[in-house]
Order: C-alpha cells, then structure tokens, then sequence
C-alpha cells in the first residue's frame, strides 16, 4: 500500500474513541461503579452503607473467611459446576462432532434443537426438573424401583438435582464451543491419518482429540463459568438445604442483610469466573491454539 | 504392471464423474494424470488412494483386485495437494505417524526417519511445527511422511499447486530427484501441462471424465489425437473445414474450430503458432491469406502475433523483436506438412 493510500483510509483520530464510548460508559457505569461500591461495602464490618468509606476495615474477611459454613459452601459450589461440566462436556463432545461433520440442512435442524432450551424461561425449565426429580416424579420411582433408598421429597434438595439442572443449563455451551473446534479440525487430517494406518481409536486419540483439547478447555471454562454464576437452578433443585455460592450471596444480601459478607462473597464469585475464562484461554493461546488453523 | 485400472466408472449422485478409465502404471513408472479442473483426475487418484471406491471395473495393484481395500491395507501412499500435515505434532511425529501406527521398531523407525530426512533435505527441521515451515517444507515433510512408508506407488495431488512460481520450479526438480533416487512408481495429477511434462515418463491426458489420450509427453505434444488434446497441449490454431481436403484451402472454407457446429463432414486440423509464417515469406507458402495483425505480445524471448484473416484469428509466433505493428496489413501462411490432423471429440 502507498503511503498516500495509508493516510487516505485512516479515520480520524477520535474516531474510535467515539464508536467505543456508548459501551465503555454502559460498562463503567454499570459494572465498575457498583464493582467499586462492592468492595467499599466488603471492607465496612456493618451494614454501614455508601456513607461509611471511610470506616475500612479487614474484620469482615476474617469474619467470613474464617467460617467453615462458607468453605463448605465453597467446596459445594465448585464440586458441582465441575461435575456437571465433565458431564456436560462428555455429552456435547459426540454431539458436536456430528455437528461439525453435518450437512448444511442437517446443521440448521440440529442447532434449533440444540438452541431451543434456550428459548424457554429458566423457570420453565426447572419446573419440569421439579416434576420430574420431586416427590411422586419419575426419576426417583425408577431408582426406588431399582433398590435405592429416596426420602420423600424424591431427589430435591440433593447434589445430584442441582448437577442435573447444570448440566442441563450449561450443554448448549458445550456443544457450540465444540463445534467451533471441530470445524476447525480439516478433513483431509483424517484422510491422511488413515492412510498411514491410523484406526478408528488411533485416529482419535493421536489426531481428533489432541486437535480438540483448545476447545474443549474454551467449552469447560464457559460452561464452569455460568456453573458457579447461576442462581435460580441450585436455588430451586437445592431447595435451600444445600447452599452454593450464588444462593449464599442471595441470603446474607436479602435475608440475613448482611450486605458486608455478601459483598465479599460476590467478589469471590466475579473473580473466580473471571480467572476461570481468562485462564483457560490465556492456557489454549499458550499451548493449543497458535497456527492450528490451516495457514 | 504395478496398477491396472480397468473400465473404471464412478458416479457422485446422479452425475458420471468417470466413464470407464482404464490405464496402468508399470513398476518405476512415472505417471501423470493431467487435465482441467473438474475432469475427474483426483477422483481418479482417490480411487487408486483408497479414499473412494469404484462403481464399476476394477482396480488392481500388483495383480491383486484392491476395489474395496481401504487405504491403509494398500501399498500406496498419497500426498495431500493442501500437505495435510498435522499441525499438533512436529516434523519428526508427522513423518513417524504412520510407523508407529503400523508399531515399527523404534530402531528401525529411527533409522527410516533419518533415510527420510536425508532424501527431503529436511535434516534440522525435526522439532518445528508445520506452522512454522515455508510452502516448500511442508510439501518435503509430507513427502518424507508418505515415503518413509515404503509405498509401492506414491500419489500426489496437485503437489506444486500450493507454491509460488519460483518454488514450483525449484520443487519441481527436487520431486524428480527424490523420484529418481527411490525409483519409486507414482501417479501425480495436474493441470499444469510443465509439470506434467517434466515430472512423467507416462501422461494420462483426461476430459470430462474421460481418457483422451495415453503417451509419452514427447507423443502427446507432438500427436495430439482430438481438438481437446491440441488445445490443451498448445495448438494455438484449430480450424477445420467443411468437407474438403485441407490441402486445398482457401479462406471462405475455413472456420475458426470454436464455432458453432455446422455441416456434417468436418475435418479439423491445428497448426502450431511457432510454424505460421508471417510477412513476404508467407506467400512462398502452400496455404497463405492476407491479414491485419490485431494484436502482438512481446516477452522478450519471444512475440507473438494474432492476425485476423477473414474468420479467422491466426496465432503466429517467433522469436524475433516485433516486426510487424497492430494494425499492419501481413500475409500469414504455412506449409501443409505443419498441418496436424484431429479427430473431433464431440
């Protein structure tokens, strides 16, 4: 390109700053200021309000950090959004491999089944589970049946009911991001491992799944992300009596009104989901992903 | 005979993309398939590769009838026109993939890798990624995986059509002299008629999933059988006349061969360009009109003059600085004996 051209086609300066400015001023205005009263109220020990800056204090995280309660809650949190993410993710991966592999037609058919929970309420959602895992559903009639004790809210209120409406939630996740890799994934790679021999195990082991480790690590951590992040499924499946992070948020917010540790409990949560995105795709642009696509 | 493709056909849903292809390959051959894009040349190879299986005739290699044999159990090995390589594993693991597959002993497996890396000059490239190769590495290392296999026929798809000008050339004579040194047989598909000619022994010149033509590419370029054949090797000048002898030629009985089809007995005949005689010289000749020149293209080495005669456009060309300007009245002609007689292919 000539130089001419080069100055010809710049924008002027400000240009992009005025594009970005709508986004950046819903962003700060948005999320950084309340993120910013957040830790305010986190570093008070009451319920001082926006008019206590000055009072900063680190006994609420002693106070917070130090109770067992919350550690366990902790430990609940992250034990069920991984589960239901190895799960979740163990479904998606043959699904989107179809997917990829799919003619055009077949693709639009398969992604509006795949997007269509999407389009239903949440709590639409849950009721079904409800119905489905509560006291008198089919879920715990069968396992009755099959030899295994159920109390008599059936399997509300378990670890299991919320892994099962997690997994349901975050699928969606993991087969689109699947399916981004495995599109990436070309066919002649295949052609060419089979013939040098390569069998069907060889062939996914040593090609197809080496190739899909990126996206897959993109998939789980979205799909861990919104695990951890969402309320109203361990709210409803948990029914209360297994509290995870986002639920404990909830209560110590607007039923205890202890806005301090609830402050502090929502800034674990937003870091924690932030670390998981930004370290898996700083982890997949390190080690999986540079120049796999065909140059 | 290594390969010995018989009366093969192959449909992709309702269109015949091969109509009976029969040709062989003898051991150390080398064979070029070469044609236009969409003539069913990688089909063919696709086929013989182990990548499609035939609807009709058979295919064997080394006497034995392979049509369902899938690639692996067969003794060839392919390389893909965009390489293939895997981009997970470096030069040393693509080029190892198919041994440790097939569990070849780890002595072995290394002294074959170093045979390898030898012949394709890829001695101190092990440890890169493909993505970090030039065109021209790649197109080694994909070599080096497919012959470290010890095939008895080695396919190859386009191989050049990837590099640029410079490279293909210089590529070029390296696949001759990695052929040459393993005396492997191989089948290499093309459109490019160069390559073809320099790469091969043997040239399968096909058409619309047809073989036109079988031969050596010195037979070929000299005897071309069709108007196809002529064209796509060069002939710059098809005519054909209606009826008559062409010896006896006169303008108003000539055509250009790109018109419409007329009457019932034609004979076409080419011309090549560096035969037509322009200037004073041309009315000595046979055959010779009165033309404009329309055009002249001059490359340095040689200039090449169209020349419109009546209907026809004529393609001269020489190796002299131009001497005759657009636009410049010129008598065009040759000497019967360049006249080459085709067959119309329909």
């Amino acid at each position: 390109m000539t130089v001419e051209a080069a100055v010809s086609l710049r924008k002027p300066p400000n240009a992009a700053a005025i594009s970005i400015a709508p986004a950046a001023v819903l962003v700060v205005g948005a999320m950084g200021i309340p993120l910013v009263f957040l830790v305010a109220v986190a570093l008070q020990s009451s319920n001082a309000g926006v008019d206590a800056f000055h009072q900063v204090t680190l006994e609420n995280f002693r106070r917070v950090l130090s109770d067992p309660f919350v550690w366990r809650v902790f430990a609940r949190t992250f034990r069920v959004s991984a589960l239901a993410t190895v799960i979740a993710m163990a479904c998606s991966y043959p699904v989107a491999w179809y997917l990829s592999r799919a003619s055009h037609r077949a693709r639009s058919l398969m992604f509006l089944l795949i997007m269509s929970p999407l389009l239903v309420s949440i709590l639409a959602r849950l009721q079904g589970w409800l119905i489905l895992l509560g006291p008198g559903g089919v879920v715990p009639a069968v396992l009755q049946e099959i030899g295994f004790a159920v109390p008599p809210r059936g399997m509300i209120g378990t670890e299991a009911a919320i892994v099962v409406g997690l997994v349901h939630l975050v699928l969606p996740f993991g087969v689109l991001n699947l399916d981004v890799a495995f599109r990436n994934i070309d066919d002649t790679w295949i052609l060419a491992a089979r013939d040098l021999g390569a069998t069907d195990s060889v062939l996914f082991w040593r090609v197809l799944f080496p190739l899909s480790i990126g996206g897959l690590i993109r998939a789980a951590s979205a799909a861990m992300a919104v695990g951890v992040s969402i309320f109203a499924t361990p709210a409803l499946l948990g029914a209360g009596i297994r509290p995870v992070l986002s639920t404990l948020i909830y209560n110590q917010g607007l039923v205890s009104i202890n806005w301090p540790a609830a402050s502090l409990l929502a800034i674990v949560l937003v870091l924690g989901a932030m670390l998981l995105i930004l370290g898996a795709s700083w982890v997949v642009s390190m080690k999986y992903d540079v120049g796999w696509r065909k140059q | 005979m290594l390969l010995e493709m018989d009366a093969v056909s192959k449909q992709f849903g309702s269109t015949m993309v091969l109509h009976s292809i029969t040709f062989s390959v003898a051991e150390n051959e080398r064979v070029c398939i070469l044609g236009p894009s969409g003539c069913g040349k990688t089909t063919t190879l696709n086929i013989i590769g182990g990548f499609l299986v035939p609807d009709a005739g058979t295919l064997r290699l080394s006497g034995r009838i392979v049509n369902h044999l899938p690639a692996y159990r067969r003794e060839t090995a392919t390389v893909f026109q965009d390489y293939a390589l895997f981009p997970h594993l470096s030069v040393a693991e693509n080029i190892l993939f198919g041994l440790r597959v097939g569990r070849v002993p780890g002595g072995e497996a290394r002294s074959r890798l170093n045979w390898a890396l030898e012949l394709t000059r890829l001695h101190g490239l092990e440890r890169r990624y493909p993505r970090q190769l030039s065109g021209g590495q790649r197109q080694r290392v994909a070599l080096a995986r497919a012959l470290v296999m010890k095939p008895k026929l080695l396919l190859l798809d386009e191989p050049l059509s990837n590099l640029d000008a410079n490279l293909r050339v210089e590529m070029r004579r390296e696949l001759l002299r990695i052929q040459r040194e393993t005396g492997i047989a191989s089948i290499l598909v093309t459109h490019d008629q160069h390559e073809a000619f320099v790469l091969a022994e043997k040239i399968v010149l096909m058409e619309r999933g047809r073989i036109v033509q079988v031969g050596t590419p010195a037979a070929l370029f000299n005897a071309p059988e069709t108007v196809f054949a002529a064209r796509f090797l060069g002939f710059e000048n098809i005519f054909r006349t209606r009826g008559g002898e062409p010896s006896s030629l006169t303008l108003a009985g000539l055509e250009s061969a790109a018109s419409a089809p007329g009457a019932e007995q034609q004979v076409y005949f080419g011309v090549r360009a560096d035969r037509v005689v322009l200037g004073p010289n041309a009315q000595r000749c046979a055959v010779h009109f009165e033309g404009v020149v329309s055009e002249v293209e001059y490359t340095g080495e040689e200039t090449t003059y169209f020349v419109h005669a009546g209907p026809l456009t004529i393609v001269a060309r020489g190796s002299e600085a131009i001497e005759h300007r657009r636009g410049t009245r010129v008598s065009v002609g040759w000497d019967p004996a360049a006249q080459w007689m085709l067959r119309d292919d329909g």
